[in-house]
């Protein structure tokens, strides 16, 4: 059913083409009507902003050269850098039950099923299918979504389950003794060998534990901008772009 | 009955633009709220021109709108379907319905098409189910009092029979 499925993609390409219209249109007018002035301004901020991830960077490059380090010394291999491609948004599922995007990059741009998708702040989800010119992204708040995560303090690992609310998560079978914070940040942990390692994925905002049941109730905020974003990253790691 | 077509093409334009209407992004809470579009038009061209739109167009829309919204291919189109053969064994009745009274009904089929949305969404997985996924029964009935006479006028103006 797949291919079928693939090739019928293409009959909705021009459809969110066309729903896509009003919105590329209101931007590139919006540009058309920028002042002078803002666009000094604007300047004048991603000159600031650059200067300030140059200086990061700096700082990251010797850390990874420092983790490369240790790594060797404790033999193990060393994460390599996941390359990604810009996607934009064409359009989000009608249905405010289902979590999904459409992004604009397709089996043409090298897109496959399974592949992790983030934006700047965050984990955002993965292809669930594929189409030439087009691919269908199922969000990690879809209530059909689970993925492996980590907690960055201490290394404690949870699944994250997405629970169709758009700003929530919920981790699941977290027992009520365990060290877990409001204020935790939650990384990917890479366990699930679908999502690579590392990605922030939510905060936890809300840990309640009632003495009757085994497992502590707790929540997260997702960090990715799931209902702004408008261009989100698709992320090629090593080992799947091989394939 | 059986005479020339005229103007078919108005009906295809009609059905393409619900079709969008029902992928075009709706801000926030709005979305719960989005009136059952392709249904509406459907529905208007099942009573008007019953002769020529029929089981298989509407299951072919369900089709289209099952691609676009990426669901279980045939969970539309068997909905439509179904909605389409009780309107054609009822068509000339519901003609001489009032049009609040058509509104009614077209609420209830609306319910029937959120019904197996549900149902086939479940079978798939997505567990979740809000109260509001039922709203579109009262947007989808308010709208018909207006986009009937609506389509009825372009449908004289571009003498569509």
């Amino acid at each position: 059913m797949a291919p079928v499925r693939t090739q019928l993609s293409l009959v909705a390409a021009p459809f969110y083409w066309v729903v896509d219209v009003p919105s590329k249109m209101l931007s590139e007018f919006s540009d058309m009507l920028s002042t002078r002035r803002e666009l000094m301004d604007d300047n004048e901020r991603l000159r600031a902003e650059s200067l300030i991830l140059n200086a990061k960077l700096q700082k990251y490059i010797e850390l990874r050269a420092e983790n490369v380090r240790l790594r060797e010394l404790m033999n193990s291999a060393e994460r390599i850098n996941d390359t990604v491609v810009v996607a934009e948004v064409v359009a989000v599922a009608s249905d405010p039950n289902r979590h999904q995007l459409v992004v604009d990059k397709g089996s043409r741009d090298g897109a496959f099923v399974g592949q992790p998708v983030i934006d700047a702040t965050g984990l955002l989800g993965q292809i669930i299918e594929v189409g030439l010119l087009q691919s269908r992204v199922l969000l990690i708040t879809d209530s059909a979504h689970a993925l492996p995560v980590r907690v960055s303090r201490n290394g404690l690992r949870a699944i994250a389950e997405g629970t169709g609310l758009i700003d929530e998560l919920t981790l699941t079978h977290v027992a009520a003794t365990t060290d877990i914070q409001i204020g935790d940040l939650l990384v990917s942990s890479g366990l699930g060998g679908r999502f690579p390692g590392g990605y922030p994925v939510g905060e936890v905002t809300d840990v309640s534990i009632d003495p009757g049941q085994p497992f502590a109730e707790v929540r997260a905020r997702p960090m990715a901008q799931l209902d702004r974003s408008r261009n989100v990253l698709l992320v090629f790691s090593e080992q799947k772009s091989e394939e | 009955m059986e005479s020339h077509a005229h103007g078919l093409w108005f009906v295809v334009v009609s059905l393409l633009a619900a079709l969008l209407l029902s992928i075009s992004p709706l801000s926030g809470d709005w979305a719960w709220a989005r009136p059952d579009f392709l249904l509406l038009t459907l529905v208007y061209w099942l009573l008007a021109l019953p002769e020529r739109i029929g089981i298989f167009a509407s299951w072919l829309c369900g089709m289209v709108l099952d691609i676009l919204q990426g669901v279980v291919l045939g969970q539309n189109a068997f909905a439509l379907a179904v909605i389409a053969y009780i309107i054609h064994v009822s068509y000339q009745r519901l003609r001489m319905f009032s049009l609040r009274k058509q509104a009614a009904f077209i609420s209830l089929l609306e319910l029937f098409h959120i019904l197996v949305d549900q149902w086939a969404q479940n079978i798939n997985g997505v567990a979740q189910t809000h109260w509001l996924v039922f709203l579109p029964i009262i947007s989808t009935g308010f709208l018909w009092l207006f986009l009937r006479p609506s389509i009825a006028w372009l449908q004289r103006l571009f003498a569509v029979y």
